[in-house]
């Protein structure tokens, strides 16, 4: 698990990586994600948070909460 | 507790500090990315989040924990922070700087001896500050007040009693141009808008100007140190102050500046060191 922070900006990265394809005619300018979050508390009140971290569930996972990340784009 | 420690709860209030931290810290992270040349740069707009806990109330607050592996019944806290720009931030939050009377209400609570219960009534009605407490008093009718939230009126009146004495915080010495100096005192209920009794050793001195949060007076040439008082409506605050040096050596070391001293209720003392030799334009 890592700070929220820390994945917020992976997954901005990650979708930042899909939609650096050069000039073009139309570019991206907006993105959603909604992806399943585990999560559990930090130090001070902090959240720490990963994707969950395999496809089959067992007895040791924590329940999966849902994070949504809208993401708007622009040249520099 | 159903096994579950303490430390796993948190204060809701606090988490929801901390959660606006963290995506303050997401969105400068996603900022350098500016800087590395890359076609597009991405930001947070909006993050939702979906959460399993646990909530429980101690002493009048909010607290949750995560849900824990195969816990059935959790509840469901769903938050959505949303991307604001500095006036919306200014619109919707306090501007200490135009409170009049910024005191915390935690520390004039200690002073005072508000109950417990009473402070965190009036801190869920949003009354943070000293000021917030004298608006209310004034425009909201004691009968009102107390049918409506349930405050013990004759607590609220001591406290907003409390609340209206002088108090000093804070004193500098600052010199005008031809080296005269006047002192500042700063603090609080300094002025009722009428008259402004100011003495420095017992003998009373000029008033230049007069706020509530601020006073500035002249003493007379031969009061070099010693305690002011401010009396207004028979109430009264005090502090020290010392002039700076005159004649010193050109590189000689000013004294330190003045620290802040902690509001506190009328005659009390201030740091004898009240003075960062300021020449007023």
């Amino acid at each position: 698990m890592q700070p929220l922070e820390r994945l917020l900006v992976d997954l901005a990265d990650g979708v930042a990586s899909m939609t650096d394809v050069g000039e073009g005619h139309l570019r991206v300018d907006g993105a959603e994600l909604a992806v399943p979050l585990e999560g559990r508390a930090g130090e001070g009140a902090t959240l720490l948070a990963s994707l969950p971290r395999g496809r089959m569930a067992t007895g040791f996972h924590t329940p999966h909460g849902r994070l949504r990340l809208r993401l708007t784009g622009g040249k520099p | 507790m159903s096994g579950f420690e303490e430390r796993e709860f948190f204060v809701v209030q606090d988490f929801v500090e901390s959660l606006r931290a963290q995506l303050d810290r997401a969105q400068d992270s996603l900022a350098v990315s500016v800087r590395t040349g890359r076609p597009l740069t991405w930001a947070l707009r909006d993050v939702g989040l979906e959460l399993n806990v646990f909530f429980d109330l101690r002493a009048g607050k909010a607290r949750m924990r995560h849900a824990g592996p195969n816990e059935t019944g959790a509840s469901t806290i769903k938050l959505n922070f949303a991307t604001i720009t500095r006036p919306m931030v200014e619109e919707n939050t306090l501007d200490i700087a135009r409170d009049e009377d910024p005191r915390s209400l935690e520390e004039f609570a200690d002073s005072v001896k508000l109950d417990d219960e009473t402070r965190t009534q009036l801190d869920r009605m949003g009354v943070r500050t000293v000021g917030q407490l004298k608006r209310m008093g004034r425009e909201v009718p004691e009968g009102a007040l107390h049918a409506f939230t349930g405050l013990p009126v004759g607590r609220l009146r001591a406290a907003l009693q409390a609340a209206a004495r002088p108090v000093v915080t804070r004193s500098d010495v600052e010199l005008e141009r031809d080296g005269s100096p006047l002192l500042r005192i700063q603090g609080a209920n300094l002025t009722d808008g009428l008259e402004t009794d100011v003495r420095v050793g017992g003998e009373p001195v000029e008033v230049v100007s007069a706020e509530a949060k601020e006073l500035l007076v002249r003493p007379m040439s031969h009061q070099r140190e010693g305690r002011f008082e401010v009396v207004v409506k028979g109430e009264r605050a005090s502090g020290f102050f010392r002039m700076p040096q005159v004649n010193a050596a050109p590189d000689a070391p000013q004294p330190p500046a003045p620290q802040p001293a902690a509001p506190q209720p009328a005659q009390h003392n201030m740091p004898d060191r009240g003075n960062n030799g300021a020449v007023m334009s």
